[in-house]
């Protein structure tokens, strides 16, 4: 039979190792998770602009979104009964400029079948020279009931222009409800306007009026004859419903804000485990290997960082120090080795101490020969079971770090989300989208890789096998 | 008996060392905080005089100066650091642990760290160590019940439990059941729901932290604390049994397969028996080893977000508040490290006694 | 007239691996009378522990197939049920005395507990009991007080007695001894055998003494089973096996063994082991016999067909088999 010299780790080669992995059920899961989550973070490394994190915190870049809103698939359970964000496209646009005066009109028509309405209606000039210059606008809303609103003027002086808590418009739309329903104060002081265009008054009682609305607005621009593109508009409606995983108290859509916490969670806890496997490694291999007075040392510090209270020291220097994420990940990596140290140790001592080093020994191999040929080959598969096993330490505690807001709290991190929901009361107004996923994240990487560590037990754990 | 003395004195000189890394860390960094923080102090009096325009600019600077030399000299700033960092040290080992910066952070009368820290304790054993306790011994049970029908659903189940439950944070889990049990039912006026947090209504905090024991033999007391501690304690119980559980299994499938388990049963030896003698015994020194290790560090680790989430009157919570009082308060913060350190190091001595008992292998090395 | 102790009628017993289903006994037939030694002798993987284990009714997890019969003292015992076996049976009629023993002590309990559980579990008081261990460790050359020792405390050569001890206790019908010395010195080793020696001829107690070692194995045996790739190649006394072997594999272990008296050249079988998961078909030993390899007129038998156990004629009392087309 022909010897051919196969690649071996422990015993098995790299086609059987892969094969034991995925044949136990916990294999083939752990590849199933761990594939999700890969596609998700190239997914969102792909999908989401490089600049990510600075748009977070940027609180203009969601402001046409609704705050606290949960997701709109919620429709599906509860009838339709949500409006959901919208942001018209189709609209009818004319515009032009006569006797020195630059006007716009459009036209465009919703929709609206839903119990709870739309909250707001946001108009987005992205042309400076127009909304420099005194530009107004007024609005026209026919109802499906035949009545007509006006509304207006309200005069858009900034790239974003809400007209919903426009004091003017909040008066014009109770007068409309006093001449027309005789019903006084429609709009509750402090509120939008905007939803209250869709009900009527009967009996007495606000209820939504469905049906088709149809929109005018008219700008008119008085310096010269600056005209408004098409292209420079934006007409959005706020929903009380948006896109998949809702909005926070800033408007964040919470589905891109956990897509941009799987590679930025994921790199943490990957970079934890790699820095604590290293030093272990290092630590565990000299201090086996050299023995005496090195490895009595060596034992004494490694006692030390596992008697060192990392949690509790990692909050206050990030008090103190304003730590950054990446500070955060380097202090804890660099407390949390010793553990596993002291496993690699025992298993170089182990190796060491077996009579086939003992033979060698003898016959005239040196240290570093022994090292390369015996000690290394038998540590090594073992390593790649200690980095996945060290990789949920390092996301739940970094996650928990980001809870108390600290070690970055800029960032999208699946932590952070919930620092702040926590923060405005989520717990208190029921706010499950906003609580339920970012944890539940969290808890889905972990698992990964806990289970991808049992899929490896067999690998390292020779017993384990076949059993 | 000469190896515990030995490792015994190790652990003294390593809680020494502790002790020493800390301190240094805290009182360097800190001390430039509290010294802005005095001269900010200071700035404001002094100007509120300047405007009263009865001192001249030399004056309002000398006056200046003496208030911040006064307040440097009462929080110890103008000694060099070792000079301080041995102060701190040394009154650590006396349990001398002075005074809190910031005592109504606490409600605590007396502002004496030492009896903030004894307030807080019974609520944090209540939590941390019954329920770390309880889970441990919950656990153990369906640990070693599941090895024993190794490959069965039921096995599985725990198995997977057991890993899914290791990656659970167990904040979340409480921010869960406060969702969930608090906020949800009280929403549907359902009869029985869950405080939001705290670990005693207001009125019965002067009985508990007089004595809480007390608490313990008047029934409405007993019941309101009973009631804030079933969401606590069921998110520790959900979170922790898996892991013990999973633990507990895997050290008694290894031992399942030693070769004396195998020869137990040639012998014709009943399962029962088995299982006792010949499984559970020798794994028992393992097991316990690694959960009573496992107690310091959870109580210091995840637990303190948890107290943080219920507001329950623990050490955790206590940290808590201590880390984020306005500058951070450093002698609660250095005398909770200092007590959490030491609790550990004399958990890590009884088990390696327990161990010595439990495994006669050991014993006459 | 001796009776039939242990009757095994085509007992299978297959494994479940990664690689496949591993046969690691293929159809084992044999007769053990009372009072007989009977060595099975063969390489690694031949399947001799297997059949111990097989015997005892103590495997591992991941066996697929059990499969024949095994009759003794005329009951049928492989299909009896669990509870019985272990009651009556185990260690009562049948004891074992496993492989490396040494790990075969309970580490945290006293050699005295370990020794006298089986006795105390059938309603034996404790102090006799403990005196009956007390005169068995003291029948294998150990001291009394070992029953307070712990197993670490104890020499590889004084756990192996100790084993034996517990063994020969409850003074077992069958004792079946799995390379009982083979991890031990050659100065403990001659201990041993000549312990067994005595304890054969004191108590009369039946043997199936399983080695690797052809050598040792005529120290004690009365006939001598080979096995080879999960079958039983060929069984007779030791007579015929020694002086006459049959099957091509026996005659080539017996001619690979070094004597003392005269100079002979080592003779080797070449090949390997096969595979147990995927073995040659018809003759296992095909690829590695000689007479297979020069007689061209057994190619298509050898290769194609599994030979049967072929009576031989025997020189002395016991019968001879050997499963060989040769003696077709």
């Amino acid at each position: 039979m022909a010897a051919r010299r196969e690649f071996r780790i422990l015993g098995m080669t790299p086609g059987e190792i892969w094969r034991g992995f995925v044949s136990t059920t916990t294999g083939k899961i752990a590849l199933a998770f761990f594939s999700i989550m890969v596609a998700f973070s190239i997914y969102a490394l792909v999908a989401l602009p490089p600049n990510f994190g600075n748009l977070w915190n940027t609180p203009s870049y969601w402001q046409a979104n609704p705050k606290y809103a949960p997701p709109a698939w919620i429709n599906f359970f509860t009838g339709d009964a949500y409006a959901p964000q919208m942001a018209v496209r189709d609209f009818n646009f004319t515009a032009g400029s006569s006797g020195g005066v630059g006007y716009a009109v459009i036209q465009f028509a919703v929709d609206d079948s839903y119990a709870h309405p739309w909250r707001n209606l946001y108009v987005i000039v992205r042309s400076p020279a127009v909304y420099n210059a005194s530009t107004v606008a007024y609005l026209t809303v026919e109802r499906p009931d035949g009545r007509t609103v006006q509304l207006g003027p309200v005069s858009v002086n900034s790239q974003f222009v809400a007209l919903g808590l426009s004091p003017q418009i909040i008066s014009q739309v109770n007068s409309f409800y006093q001449s027309n329903f005789g019903v006084q104060n429609a709009v509750p002081a402090g509120s939008s306007a905007i939803p209250y265009l869709f009900y009527t008054a009967r009996g007495g009682d606000l209820v939504p009026l469905k049906g088709t609305y149809r929109f005018t607005i008219t700008m008119y621009s008085f310096s010269g004859s600056t005209v408004l593109n098409r292209k420079d508009l934006g007409i959005v409606l706020e929903g009380e419903v948006y896109g998949l995983m809702g909005t926070d108290f800033l408007g964040h859509d919470l589905w891109l804000g956990l897509l941009a916490g799987f590679p930025i969670d994921l790199a943490v806890g990957i970079l934890t485990a790699a820095i604590v496997v290293t030093l272990a490694i290092l630590i565990g291999i000299v201090a086996a290997f050299y023995g005496g007075l090195v490895d009595e040392v060596l034992t004494r510090i490694t006692d030390f960082f596992i008697l060192l209270p990392a949690f509790p020291l990692l909050i206050v220097f990030s008090v103190l120090f304003q730590w950054s994420i990446w500070d955060a990940i380097v202090f804890l990596a660099a407390v949390s080795w010793g553990g596993s140290a002291r496993v690699i140790r025992a298993m170089v001592m182990q190796i060491k101490s077996s009579q086939f080093i003992e033979s060698a020994l003898a016959a005239g191999a040196g240290r570093g020969w022994i090292l390369r040929n015996h000690i290394l080959p038998m540590v090594m598969p073992y390593t790649l079971y200690l980095f996945v096993v060290n990789v949920p330490g390092g996301i739940l505690t970094l996650s928990a770090i980001n809870f108390f807001n600290l070690a970055g709290a800029e960032l999208p991190t699946w932590g952070n989300i919930l620092a702040y929901a926590d923060e405005f009361g989520a717990l208190t107004s029921g706010y499950w989208w906003w609580v339920v996923p970012p944890g539940l994240l969290i808890t889905f990487v972990a698992v990964t890789f806990i289970f991808v560590a049992m899929g490896l037990e067999p690998v390292v754990n020779p017993r384990l096998r076949h059993a | 008996m000469r190896t515990l003395a030995i490792r015994t004195v190790n652990l003294i000189i390593i809680l020494f060392a502790v002790l020493f890394a800390i301190s240094y860390a805290l009182s360097g960094p800190a001390a430039q905080l509290l010294q802005t923080q005095i001269q900010l102090e200071a700035r404001a009096i002094v100007s509120q005089l300047a405007k009263s325009g009865h001192y001249t600019p030399t004056q309002i600077q000398d006056l200046y100066n003496s208030i911040v030399q006064q307040l440097y000299k009462a929080y110890g700033l103008d000694q060099p650091v070792y000079i301080r960092v041995f102060y701190i040290i040394y009154n650590m080992l006396v349990f001398n642990w002075g005074y809190s910066y910031f005592p109504d952070v606490y409600g605590i009368a007396s502002g004496k760290v030492s009896d903030i820290i004894a307030s807080a304790l019974p609520g944090t054993v209540l939590l941390d160590t019954f329920g770390i306790l309880l889970s441990a011994f919950i656990g153990i049970q369906i640990g070693l019940r599941s090895a024993l029908r190794y490959g069965s659903r039921v096995d599985r189940a725990v198995m997977y439990y057991g890993a899914v439950s290791n990656g659970l944070p167990q904040w979340w889990v409480g921010i869960l059941m406060l969702l969930v049990f608090s906020f949800y039912l009280s929403t549907i006026r359902s009869p029985i729901y869950f405080p939001s947090g705290g670990i005693l209504s207001p009125k019965y905090y002067s009985m508990w932290f007089a004595s809480p024991l007390s608490v313990f033999t008047d029934p409405g007391a007993l019941a309101d604390l009973l009631w804030h501690f079933a969401l606590p304690l069921a998110t520790v119980l959900i979170v922790n049994v898996g892991g013990s559980a999973y633990f507990a299994r895997t050290v008694a499938l290894n031992t399942a397969q030693e070769d004396f388990v195998t020869f137990a049963k040639m012998k014709g030896l009943p399962d029962g028996r088995i299982t006792g003698r010949y499984i559970l015994r020798p794994s028992a020194p393992a097991i316990l080893t690694s959960i009573l290790l496992g107690l310091p560090f959870i109580i210091f680790g995840g637990f303190i977000i948890t107290e943080a989430v219920f507001r329950w009157w623990g050490l955790g919570y206590v940290y808590n508040l201590a880390i984020f009082a306005p500058t951070p308060d450093l002698p609660v913060i250095v005398a909770l490290t200092y007590a959490s350190t030491l609790l550990y190091i004399a958990l890590v001595l009884v088990l390696e006694v327990l161990y010595i008992v439990l495994d006669p292998r050991i014993r006459s090395e | 007239m001796t009776m039939v102790l242990l009757d095994v009628r085509n007992l299978r017993l297959y494994y479940q691996t990664t690689k496949g289903i591993l046969k690691a006994l293929d159809g084992v037939s044999f007769e053990l009378e009372e009072g007989e030694t009977l060595a099975v002798v063969g390489e690694t993987g031949s399947g001799k522990s297997t059949l111990a284990k097989a015997i005892t009714r103590v495997w591992e997890r991941n066996v697929s197939l059990v499969d024949g019969e095994i009759y003794f003292e005329g009951e049928e015992v492989l299909h009896m049920p669990e509870d019985r076996f272990r009651r009556e049976i185990r260690w009562r009629k049948i004891a074992m005395v496993p492989q490396a023993s040494m790990n075969a002590l309970n580490p945290v309990i006293t050699i005295g507990e370990q020794m006298i559980e089986p006795l105390v579990l059938s309603g034996v008081p404790k102090g006799e009991a403990l005196r009956l261990a007390q005169d068995s460790l003291e029948s294998v050359g150990l001291p009394r007080d070992v029953v307070a020792r712990y197993p670490h405390q104890l020499s590889g050569g004084m756990k192996q007695r100790v084993v034996i001890a517990m063994a020969v206790m409850t003074r077992p019908k069958l004792l079946i001894l799995d390379e009982p010395t083979s991890a031990l010195d050659v100065m403990t080793q001659a201990n041993i055998m000549n312990l067994l020696k005595e304890l054969k001829a004191r108590l009369k107690l039946t043997y199936i003494f399983i080695t690797h070692d052809l050598a040792l194995a005529s120290e004690l045996a009365d006939s001598v089973a080979v096995m080879y790739a999960g079958k039983l190649a060929e069984i007779g006394s030791s007579e015929d096996m020694y002086g006459a072997p049959a099957h091509p594999y026996t005659q080539g272990l017996m001619a690979s063994m070094p004597t003392l008296r005269t100079d002979k050249q080592l003779a080797y079988i070449p090949g390997e082991v096969p595979s147990l998961i995927d073995p040659p078909k018809g003759c296992r030993f095909h690829p590695r016999c000689p007479y297979f390899a020069k007689d061209k007129a057994l190619k298509g038998l050898c290769d194609d067909m599994e030979p049967p156990a072929l009576e031989l004629k025997p020189w002395t009392g016991r019968r001879h088999l050997a499963a060989c087309w040769l003696y077709k």
